[in-house]
């Protein structure tokens, strides 16, 4: 488990277009609070899942290179939304092992604004907010 | 975990390979045309038949339905390409006809300091957080309200408007008695009244609180603003919505914008605010969005990153 930032080959595909999750929405105030020049990707345990509104959060230890522990805090679609695409919480089980890609926050907080999700088993689930939604914030 | 990332290159890889999948969630590519504003709504009205609507038992038009957002886009002036949170997209603005808001001066620099302190990667801004779209605490005007679309019901005294986004909703009395409360008595969404010109349900709005954006760039109105909705069912899954807003206090002339409201799941705006476009039984039912529940992580980074709360533009002395 360990902070992969993966900056170059994510950076990257933001430049070329081709990211593969939606970059949430410009009625979002996505751009002032998490910086789209600093995707990372964060593999770590789940502890707790918060399933509320506007947005719902996932919070995650992840084992830094020096072998300490930080909880990330990774925000995803609302309830509504994550429920319409057929994701429940039990889908989110405290202590399942998780891949989460997505944007650092640009307070230098350990939170991000999250896109995409693997799971243990290998399911794979668009976590962010919906941009045809609207619903978010 | 290591299969999952085999997984991930994969699924990158593909990616990589197949980029017009991309664009099926809803991501703002550069290079697309504008997404249609103000000028492509009115070249489409202008193709329309007349159109006789449904009527209720009071032969007004019938309005009632779950109506779509006026507008996915947030910015109300034209705009380009600027990076993938913000498309290009045409003005929402009709009049002036040039799809600029008609600022004083005193307000286009307002407006400029709004917009250089956005700290989000727009052209022209300092790097200096100045404030944040007041939206993002959760709260609604009008007419901003609109763009998230809501369910209107409709009596031959009321119609009520209810968002599924943050529960906010109006309930506007239809009388020609009914006078708004006192000018001391400010509120986000203002104090609305309605009539009907004809088949047109007409929506004075007073009472704005001035404290909220009309986009999420720093664009503003005041609290001596005067907005002016127009509703008129133009066929028999979309509104002609135009609204007027008359503000001395920031605008020079009077400013009018206009959409078009389709009936959710009848048009490719699909801005519900419910089931938002997400196909299923319950895609046409509001499901709570209890905005404030969660809304503390935001709160808090706007304050650690140095925003300040937005308590209304004042035009010097």
């Amino acid at each position: 488990m360990k902070v992969k930032p993966l900056l170059i080959l994510l950076s990257g595909l933001l430049a070329t277009g081709f990211l593969a999750t939606s970059p949430v929405s410009a009625h979002h105030s996505f751009a002032a609070e998490f910086d789209i020049e600093t995707p990372v990707e964060l593999e770590g345990t789940l502890t707790r899942m918060d399933w509320v509104n506007p947005h719902g959060w996932l919070y995650i230890d992840v084992v830094q290179p020096d072998g300490t522990v930080v909880n990330w805090a990774i925000e995803a679609g609302g309830p509504n939304q994550l429920l319409r695409r057929g994701l429940r919480k039990t889908d989110f089980p405290i202590g399942t092992e998780v891949l989460v890609q997505g944007f650092a926050a640009k307070s230098g907080a350990p939170k991000a604004n999250g896109q995409d999700i693997t799971m243990a088993d290998g399911r794979n689930f668009f976590l962010g907010v919906d941009n045809t939604q609207g619903g978010a914030r | 975990m290591r299969d999952s990332l085999t997984a991930l290159a994969a699924a990158l890889a593909v990616v990589l390979a197949t980029p017009a999948a991309a664009a099926g969630q809803g991501m703002f590519e550069v290079g697309n045309p504008p997404g249609p504003g103000a000028k492509s709504w009115l070249a489409e009205r202008a193709t329309l038949p007349p159109y006789d609507p449904a009527r209720m038992s009071d032969g007004r038009p019938d309005l009632r339905g779950r109506w779509g957002g006026s507008s996915s886009g947030d910015v109300i002036e034209d705009t380009e390409y600027v990076d993938v949170t913000t498309p290009a997209w045409e003005s929402h603005v009709s009049n002036p006809a040039g799809g600029k808001l008609p600022y004083q001066p005193w307000a286009l620099a307002a407006r400029d300091a709004h917009r250089a302190g956005l700290a989000r990667g727009w052209p022209g801004e300092t790097g200096d957080r100045l404030h944040l779209d007041p939206q993002t605490f959760c709260v609604k005007s009008a007419p901003r309200y609109a763009q998230r679309g809501f369910d209107l019901a409709q009596t031959p005294d009321h119609v009520a408007m209810m968002l599924n986004w943050g529960h906010v909703h109006r309930s506007i009395p239809i009388a020609a008695d009914s006078a708004h409360p006192t000018s001391a008595a400010t509120f986000w969404m203002g104090s609305p009244r309605g009539h009907w010109e004809g088949d047109t349900l007409v929506v004075e709005v007073t009472n704005i609180n001035g404290k909220m954006w009309l986009d999420s760039v720093g664009n503003f109105y005041s609290d001596n603003a005067r907005v002016v909705e127009r509703f008129r069912l133009v066929s028999a899954n979309q509104i002609d919505y135009e609204v007027r807003i008359e503000d001395p206090t920031v605008f020079t002339e009077p400013v009018t914008l206009s959409y078009d409201l389709q009936r959710d799941g009848t048009g490719p705006r699909l801005g519900g605010g419910a089931g938002g476009g997400t196909p299923g039984p319950y895609a046409s039912e509001s499901w709570e969005h209890a905005c404030h529940e969660g809304n503390t992580h935001h709160v808090q980074e706007v304050h650690v990153l140095g925003f300040k709360w937005y308590k209304g533009a004042v035009r010097p002395e």
